[in-house]
């Protein structure tokens, strides 16, 4: 990380927590879509 | 309505088969244009003549500045059309998009807090661009609180749909307060319309890469968290079939 010079805690903390955010919403999203297909499946499948 | 009408995929069944062809599309182009752009702007770009290396801190910082606007920006012409129309869909498209846009301001306003520090010597201050995206900031959280605090859906999408078409102007206020008023630390718009160029080819083009993967990855997210309320309106509707 040299490139950065005396910068480089400042940049990498930006880019870390951007990608943080990211991961978080990205799993968020995926996980409680699947949580909701799987309770949906289970409710179509007692209305049957 | 004519057969080829965009209005057609306000139909929840055909909007579901869509987004079930368009979200590991908009996935794949997302991964690979964020990864792209970013890897290139933090290893490939050369120092700024004023700033050094923190310029690449705009790889990360105008993405996310950009969505946090566009993404009010657009819940707004949704809540226009819930309002106008009554189209279920386009309420839910406002509601999934919120936290999405809220995310995106998060990381504006620390990655923006983190660029600050060294070059103007604070994290933060009051001038009229910041403050008008802190204020779009409590805008965002009060939308999706007013989402959680409504049981009746019609109703929730009214009250956060006026809300939203309120909070709008302080989108616009982020986005053009540097022209509005000629004063505060924050500099000029990098990305603009016109002819003019803002940044050098060598910082815009890993920029645009970043830019176009941010709108996809937003994208992605929007049609997944759509899809998921979808499922849940359904869900809903047969346990008051059921009569649970």
């Amino acid at each position: 990380m040299s490139h950065l010079g005396e910068h480089h805690f400042t940049i990498i903390a930006s880019y870390s927590f951007t990608l943080l955010v990211l991961v978080t919403v990205i799993a968020q999203s995926y996980f409680k879509s699947r949580k909701i297909r799987r309770l949906l499946e289970k409710q179509i499948d007692e209305k049957k | 309505m004519t057969k080829n009408s965009i209005w057609e995929f306000s139909n929840p069944l055909k909007f579901k088969k869509l987004a079930g062809i368009l979200i590991p599309i908009f996935g794949i182009i997302a991964f690979v244009c964020v990864i792209t752009g970013l890897s290139w702007g933090f290893f490939y770009t050369p120092d700024d003549y004023k700033q050094g290396p923190l310029v690449k801190i705009i790889y990360v910082h105008v993405p996310s500045a950009f969505l946090a606007i566009n993404i009010y920006l657009m819940m707004f012409l949704a809540s226009l059309i819930w309002l106008i129309r009554r189209h279920h869909l386009s309420a839910l498209a406002a509601k999934a998009a919120a936290p999405v846009g809220l995310a995106m301001t998060f990381i504006a306003i620390v990655s923006g807090a983190f660029w600050g520090k060294p070059t103007w010597g604070t994290y933060w201050v009051w001038d009229p661009r910041l403050t008008a995206f802190a204020i779009l900031t409590l805008f965002y959280i009060g939308y999706i609180i007013l989402w959680t605090a409504e049981d009746e859906p019609d109703k929730a999408a009214d009250l956060t749909s006026i809300l939203c078409l309120v909070g709008s102007v302080f989108a616009l206020l982020s986005r053009y307060a540097v022209l509005f008023w000629n004063q505060g630390l924050h500099q000029g718009a990098s990305l603009s319309l016109d002819k003019e160029k803002n940044v050098a080819d060598v910082f815009y083009q890993p920029l645009l890469f970043s830019i176009i993967g941010f709108v996809f990855l937003f994208l992605f997210l929007l049609l997944i968290r759509m899809r998921t309320e979808i499922w849940t309106r359904q869900i809903n509707a047969i346990q008051q079939k059921l009569g649970k």
